[in-house]
């Protein structure tokens, strides 16, 4: 009954706190953040001016059919993410003709996009299959614009032409119809070519290189397409030539479909991977929680208190528990709340429903929470007993930081698990009790040997069943004592102690 | 009712090669206000620790309201310890019930008996305030309030006097009064005497983990010996000689205090004054004071108040 008590204090202390209500808000704001960032790239994007002062006179409308094709790529693939979000959320498939049906972004399949009519026909086909007043697909927003030079540049030699759009690139000077400067100019010379001079791409800005990839690739293809004239090539033989693809897909040997990799053996790679990363968050901060508890605890001597009403086991247990229940909250809640919007919203959306299955489908929720327990246990008994060694946090950061930096230890490697499953970095992390949780978790669903995951398991059972008993006679020796820091040989001295009390 | 409430015998407690008590013995009636006298480090606090279970002797027997497991009757102790505490960011009246449901209170009556306490004690306008708010007086009533809201037959204060001022020490007399009026039993230490010779029935004396004195203060004052207070501008050494005569000490100018045999008679002393021309201004009984008797009992000397406090 008292055990009770203990717990829902320990849990009330920690989740009715601002704190604790503001780290499970954090995860809802920072998708928010993300989807913020997104659409301001998208739609808050700056419309860009640029100029080209072309001696030759024949690479302006190269430059403009490149940008045309990249926005065409834009366009088509937020066409396909709009029809498979839509299909996501209602469960169906829309029938729509073969260049506005979802499929790879190729250079042809954007060619028939653009030959069967674009966006504005694709929206009419999908219009009559939709519920009435579903917003239809918008065009992406192009944001570059090419204009042409001001009027007095003209006929200057380049080095002249250059110093006289200074102003203009450097925002001192405006446009004539723009209310803007010029992101960046194009300048080539008359004698330009593969042997002759460079063109020159002026900017401020260097960093965003959409642009001058797209005017290298512009002039690119235009000298290319002149050397085949030259040599007596078709242009639409080096094209046909051009856009052959070698077919390749890619296949899971022990997968049971022998269908090519989907989506959901892609997850199944990285859900677990997050999972362990999670794991790894909630035991450094329940962790601190267990520890900031016992040290004030102490150093208020409420211990004593306490200790005249429960017993040192009680009170750690209930300590120990009740610090679970506030580091499994989050996650608990979190799967909760997508097992909500999987089942509302769910579908045949091959996302979803993949996440759906290797999350809800597969031993992994489960034995998330098992290793989590022991992960927890391993670590929240070693803070404790830090915590009853210590008169204060100054006191514990001598011991903590060393358990920590063990802790975050195997992060670098943890890429390496998920790459190499069963490689020898995975085993030998499946074989460190301290990493096992972390390990086992990422290899569960790489068909890891059965003997390899129960063997590493026992020992992880027995190393934190070895570690609670040792560190919890620390703590129930420890907690009444005063004295300064705690050393590593009182440690040991107190761990020898059988019990003051029990 | 005649059965004792508390009782020791033979208690020892060691520390490694430290022994905090040693060989103790004693015993607390019920309804008694029984004080526990003793310099920082003489073994109280582990002493009390002992009887609440906290700390388990290293030999001896000791009995808890007929229990030898204080486990077993927790719930019907309060105690509160020398250096106090309560969780900073919890309510006053939470902090309250919190502490009475780990005593095995029903939720709801915890609850009421918080409110009731707070109101009795003047902290009503508290309840809802955090223990941080608090002036530290404040916090030491609620804590001492967290300690009897299960309402326990016995009570065991370590200093519950030491950081208060004048009016909340006068206050916690009176509560402790008050407390046993209501039939408790109250233990507590302190190394502040006049408190002990305020409001104690009785008292245990103890120096470096033993016992050196118990009783009532009439019974230490006895123990003592008769002492007579000669204030005299001569020098009364001469007066040892006389058989009713132990000792002459000074107390300051020309004051003299005279320890006297047992059965003394004090004319005889007096006349011997007037044989010897020692001129008498005032002559009478001196009553030693619990202060000046702990000294004396516990031969305590100030420079070992020093000592390490035990555990």
């Amino acid at each position: 009954m008292a055990l009770f008590q203990l717990i829902a204090q320990e849990y009330r202390r920690y989740v009715l706190t601002r704190g604790f209500l503001l780290f499970l808000a954090i995860i809802p704001i920072s998708i928010g953040f993300g989807a913020l960032a997104g659409f301001l790239s998208e739609y808050a994007a700056p419309v860009r001016a640029f100029t080209v002062v072309d001696a030759t006179g024949r690479y302006g409308t190269e430059i403009d059919r490149v940008l045309e094709q990249r926005h065409l790529r834009r366009v088509v693939s937020a066409w396909d993410a709009y029809v498979e979000g839509l299909e996501a959320v209602g469960d169906e498939e829309f029938d729509l003709p073969d260049p506005f049906a979802p499929d790879d972004n190729t250079p042809a399949r954007r060619i028939a996009f653009a030959e069967a009519g674009g966006l504005e026909a694709a929206n009419a086909a999908i219009a009559g299959q939709l519920p009435p007043d579903t917003p239809l697909a918008e065009e992406p927003k192009r944001n570059l614009r090419r204009v042409p030079p001001p009027a007095d540049i003209e006929g200057l030699p380049l080095e002249q032409a250059a110093e006289a759009l200074r102003p203009f690139l450097n925002g001192d000077a405006e446009i004539p119809g723009s209310d803007d400067g010029l992101f960046a100019a194009v300048l080539i010379p008359a004698d330009f070519g593969p042997d002759g001079a460079e063109a020159q791409f002026w900017t401020q800005n260097l960093t965003d290189e959409s642009l001058s990839d797209a005017v290298e690739e512009a002039l690119t293809v235009a000298l290319q397409r002149r050397a085949y004239e030259e040599r007596g090539l078709s242009i639409q033989d080096v094209r046909a030539v051009d856009s052959i693809r070698a077919p390749f897909d890619r296949f899971k040997s022990n997968s049971e479909t022998g269908e090519a990799v989907s989506v959901r053996e892609e997850l199944a790679l990285y859900v677990p991977l997050g999972l362990a990363y999670i794991l790894l968050a909630m035991v450094l901060s329940v962790g601190g929680m267990l520890l900031t508890s016992t040290v004030e605890e102490k150093s208020n001597k409420i211990v004593e208190v306490l200790l005249s009403s429960v017993t040192a086991t009680e009170l750690m247990v209930g300590k120990l528990i009740g610090l679970l229940l506030v580091g499994i909250t989050a996650p608990v809640l979190f799967l909760l709340l997508g097992f909500i919007a999987l089942t509302a919203f769910g579908g045949a959306g091959e996302v979803v429903s993949a996440f759906r299955a290797i999350l809800f489908g597969s031993p992994l929720v489960p034995l998330f929470f098992f290793y989590f327990l022991l992960g927890y246990l391993m670590f929240a008994s070693l803070y404790l007993a830090i915590g009853a060694m210590s008169q204060s946090i100054q006191d514990a950061q001598s011991f903590v930081t060393p358990i920590t930096i063990l802790l975050v230890l195997p992060l670098p490697f943890l890429q390496m698990v998920v790459t190499d499953p069963n490689g020898i970095v995975a085993r030998i992390l499946t074989w460190i009790p301290i990493y096992t949780p972390y390990a086992v978790m990422m290899r569960i669903n790489a068909d890891p040997p059965v003997w390899e995951i129960v063997g590493a398991t026992l020992l992880l059972l027995a190393f934190t069943g070895a570690l609670v008993f040792f560190m919890g006679r620390i703590y129930r020796n420890g907690v009444l004592s005063s004295g300064g820091a705690p050393k590593f040989t009182d440690a040991l001295k107190l761990a020898r102690t059988s019990s003051a009390s029990a | 009712m005649t059965d004792p409430v508390l009782r020791l015998s033979g208690i020892t407690r060691r520390f490694g090669a430290f022994t905090a008590v040693k060989d103790l013995s004693f015993t607390v009636r019920p309804g008694e206000i029984y004080g526990f006298l003793g310099q920082n480090g003489a073994g109280k606090t582990t002493t009390l620790r002992m009887l609440m279970d906290i700390v388990s002797p290293s030999a001896g027997e000791l009995s808890v309201l007929g229990s030898h497991r204080p486990r077993e009757v927790r719930r019907r102790v309060g105690y509160l310890p020398e250096e106090r505490g309560l969780y900073k960011k919890m309510k006053a009246a939470d902090s309250i019930a919190y502490f009475a449901r780990l005593k095995g209170v029903p939720r709801k009556t915890a609850r009421e008996r918080a409110e009731a306490l707070l109101d009795r004690f003047e902290l009503g306008e508290f309840a809802n305030a955090k223990i941080e708010a608090l002036s530290k007086g404040m916090a030491q009533k609620v804590q001492l309030l967290s300690v009897i809201a299960h309402e326990p037959e016995l009570l065991i204060l370590d200093e519950p006097f030491s950081g208060l001022d004048p009016v909340n020490q006068q206050i916690l007399e009176d509560m402790i009064l008050e407390l046993r009026a209501g039939g408790r039993t109250i233990i507590f230490s302190t190394h502040v005497m006049e408190h002990a010779e305020r409001l104690c029935d009785r008292f245990l004396m103890i120096a470096k983990g033993k016992k050196v004195f118990e009783g009532t203060l009439a019974d230490a004052r006895a123990r003592e010996g008769e002492r007579l207070l000669l204030g005299t501008p001569d020098d009364p050494s001469g007066l040892t000689a006389l058989p009713e005569v132990e000792s002459v000490e000074a107390v300051e100018a020309a004051l003299f205090r005279l320890s006297l045999a047992e059965g003394a008679d004090r004319q005889r002393v007096l006349a011997a004054c007037l044989e010897r021309n020692i001129r008498v201004e005032r002559f009478g009984a001196a009553q030693l004071s619990l202060h000046e008797l702990f000294f004396r009992l516990a031969g305590a000397a100030p420079d070992e108040a020093a000592q390490r406090e035990a555990a």
